[in-house]
């Protein structure tokens, strides 16, 4: 396994960007029982983009869980960028976060990196933020990811909104004036392309190939409610789902524990990933 | 242009390695399946007690490297001195020579295995590692630097006794100078079975500066790689050692022997 911490200056933000990228290979149990780093060589990985959460970055992943190591076990390569706290939009005043995951990355790491980047072995995962960032990028680009990880997510953005007007919030998280640099006029947001529910209408509605989508949600999170809401809405919108919960909080014992959960089930659900490990 | 800092397991030395790579603009806009097709590299090694970083911090290669679109790899290789360790058995040469370039080709699919786009440099000891690597891999590099180091090790080793300076480090990697004579980890040796099999050797460039302690020992191995008919470029610089020596050195490597220019016509 190959654990590269990249920079480059990136065009769609417009300055140097810092990416955290696991890439499989021959890992210490296979070294250990035998197997050469030429059994490797040659080979290419299916790839999950993977979004941090609210306050992240690119590295969160790899500190706060154990990523690393399920990712080596299941095979699956995992690139992790930086996308401050932009909600991965394309913001109203700033740079294009929800175009350099979406398009960028993908075409910068496909070149240089061993991944796969056809649809079937391409998946997008996240977060709380980063679950919304998931969902929103994939229901948008259903021809470039097959399946969806949502950990936690902050899935309700409309919701949100209304909770920041009700309460006036001139401060701190997800103020208004941040809102509004992110998302533009807050009034036009539900039903648009930063509305997941809207977007998994419109998707299901269109016929086009309709991702499989994973969800996790601690029962004391905050984010529950609007999950089963959107559960609710994907069932409705004949969407395939995977549901995990379990009494978990929002924080990384949650997301650490599902986040091989959801790795093990890209693993069985992608047909790109033609070899069994046995452990 | 881009830089990686890559760790991952090596199965020859069975250790997580570290490693930086330098990746120019184009590399960022390579189509997909640009792959092998790809950059000219630059193998750049540190010297005793340095790291992967060193090159990146303290000389301007990133700079010439962008300007010449080409990819470094700068491995880290701890204080090895580029041994197959005599004590400890910690095969880091045979790290650096057959884990490495496999696994790092594989991992950034833009770099070229072509022999004539692939050079080595390196300061101090990793200039002798530079060109005992040219020298032990025939077909891999279509030329070598060292700068400030000896490609007559054993020479050195033997003034490093001679003063009872053969610290611990040097003795961990090479056992003694006697141990080395004449051996594969012996450039100038493999220099002369080289020439007498008639096998063709790329350039090899040398550079040192006048007043290191060991200019004249660099000065007379020049000249007797020059009197055994190879390709030597020999550059001695009054003015400047250490970082700013070498920076001056590489620049003119990846200018003149990596991306020579063609002249203009008229």
């Amino acid at each position: 396994m190959s654990r590269v911490e990249f920079s480059y200056r990136s065009e769609s933000l417009g300055y140097r960007t810092t990416v955290t990228a696991i890439v499989p290979s021959i890992d210490w149990i296979e070294m250990m029982r035998g197997h050469t780093a030429e059994d490797f060589l040659g080979r290419r990985y299916p790839v999950l983009w993977l979004l941090h959460g609210t306050s992240g970055d690119n590295d969160c992943w790899v500190r706060f869980t154990r990523l690393e190591s399920w990712a080596e076990q299941y095979k699956i390569a995992v690139i992790t960028p930086d996308c401050r706290l932009s909600a991965f939009s394309d913001m109203d005043k700033g740079p294009a976060f929800y175009s350099f995951v979406a398009d960028e990355l993908p075409r910068v790491c496909g070149a240089v990196f061993p991944i796969l980047t056809g649809r079937e072995t391409s998946f997008i995962g996240g977060l709380s933020m980063g679950g919304y960032g998931a969902l929103k990028i994939g229901l948008r680009n259903p021809e470039r990811y097959s399946l969806i990880l949502n950990l936690s997510g902050g899935v309700d953005r409309v919701a949100h909104i209304e909770r920041a007007i009700a309460e006036d919030r001139r401060t701190g998280l997800h103020n208004l004036d941040a809102m509004r640099t992110t998302f533009g006029d807050l009034s036009a947001v539900a039903g648009g392309v930063h509305d997941v529910f809207a977007l998994a209408e419109s998707l299901a509605a269109s016929g086009r190939p309709k991702p499989k989508i994973f969800t996790s949600i601690g029962t004391r999170d905050p984010h529950w409610d609007e999950n089963l809401r959107l559960r609710a809405h994907l069932i409705k919108n004949d969407y395939d789902l995977y549901w995990e919960q379990g009494p978990y909080i929002h924080d990384w014992e949650n997301w650490n524990h599902y986040i091989e959960l959801g790795l093990r089930w890209l693993s069985r659900q992608s047909t790109g990933i033609a070899e069994e490990t046995t452990w | 242009m881009a830089s990686l800092k890559v760790k991952f397991l090596a199965t020859s030395i069975k250790m997580q390695m570290h490693l930086s790579v330098f990746l120019p603009e184009s590399a960022m806009r390579a189509p997909e399946g640009f792959d092998r097709a790809g950059l000219k590299v630059l193998w750049l090694l540190h010297g005793e007690g340095g790291d992967c970083s060193d090159w990146l911090r303290l000389s301007m290669v990133e700079h010439y490297a962008e300007a010449a679109n080409i990819a470094l790899v700068m491995p880290n290789m701890d204080n090895s001195m580029y041994m197959d360790m005599a004590h400890g058995g910690y095969p880091y040469f045979t790290y650096l020579t057959e884990d490495l370039p496999h696994h790092i080709r594989d991992l950034v699919r833009v770099l070229s295995d072509k022999p004539e786009d692939n050079f080595v440099a390196g300061a101090g000891v990793g200039g002798y590692g530079a060109v005992k690597w040219m020298l032990r891999a025939p077909g891999m590099f279509g030329g070598c630097a060292c700068f400030s180091g000896d490609v007559d090790i054993v020479a050195a080793l033997y003034a490093k006794e001679a003063v009872d300076d053969f610290g611990d480090d040097w003795a961990a990697a090479f056992g003694s100078a006697g141990r080395i004579a004449g051996t594969a980890d012996d450039p100038l040796a493999l220099c002369r079975e080289r020439v007498a099999a008639r096998m063709p050797l790329p350039p090899i460039h040398l550079a040192c500066g006048t007043s290191e302690t060991g200019a004249p020992r660099r000065r007379a191995t020049a000249r007797t790689l020059a009197d055994l008919g190879l390709d030597v470029r020999y550059h001695e610089e009054p003015q400047a050692q250490g970082w700013p020596l070498w920076n001056a050195r590489v620049r003119d490597f990846i200018q003149t022997a990596m991306t020579p220019r063609v002249p203009a016509e008229g």
